[in-house]
């Protein structure tokens, strides 16, 4: 008899600032969010074998967000602007409003870069996106 | 100097008041700049005194 599957629906927290203790949440404008943690490989072969092997290097992290566009005070624009060119914090849960666990973790990147964001992006007859690319910063999973 | 909280972050919510010293300068300066939060006890310049104009005596 097979076992029942848990499926996770996506509904993130995502918060972030200039640092954990100023990071504002930006759930409600989030509409997608792709944390990754990387490790570098460095090859590690040799003529001892045909196969490759690989070990790891610096770690790249990265956060690649999406958010519907607002310029309200303490909201996408005003919260996200003044980190172009700095590093900063951010932090993602997997289920917004729910408590930090082992079975919701909260995923973080301390001083990760944000090289750049389009102040402005605008198509006709559609709402406005802003993606962002956070990258680097040291990587932690918290479940308490 | 205390800060009023208008949007939330971390884990505070609009309408908390929080002490300047509750935050770094980094955290402030970028809260104020978001409009996160607003600075209260704003000093105002001191009130200057009554200027005595003299009687004229004719």
């Amino acid at each position: 008899m097979a076992m029942p599957q848990t499926v996770y629906y996506s509904a993130p927290e995502v918060k972030i600032g200039a640092a954990s203790g100023s990071a504002v949440d930006l759930s409600e404008f989030c509409k997608s969010a792709v944390l990754t943690r990387q490790a570098d490989a460095l090859e590690s072969s040799s003529m001892a074998s045909r196969d490759r092997f690989f070990q790891a290097g610096m770690n790249s992290n990265q956060l690649v967000v999406t958010f519907n566009q607002s310029y309200e005070a303490a909201e996408v624009y005003a919260t996200l602007s003044p980190l172009i060119g700095t590093q900063c914090y951010v932090e993602c849960t997997p289920v917004d409003g729910t408590a930090v666990s082992a079975t919701n973790p909260k995923f973080s990147l301390t001083n990760t870069y944000l090289e750049a964001m389009d102040v402005l992006a605008a198509n006709l007859g559609e709402l406005g996106e802003v993606q962002l690319t956070f990258t680097g910063g040291t990587y932690a999973a918290a479940t308490s | 100097m205390t800060y009023t909280v208008l949007h939330a972050f971390g884990d505070h919510q609009p309408g908390d008041v929080i002490e300047a010293g509750d935050l770094s300068e980094m955290d402030a300066a970028y809260l104020l700049q978001t409009g996160a939060i607003a600075a209260n006890d704003v000093q105002k310049p001191a009130a200057r005194g009554k200027t005595k104009t003299a009687k004229s005596e004719d």
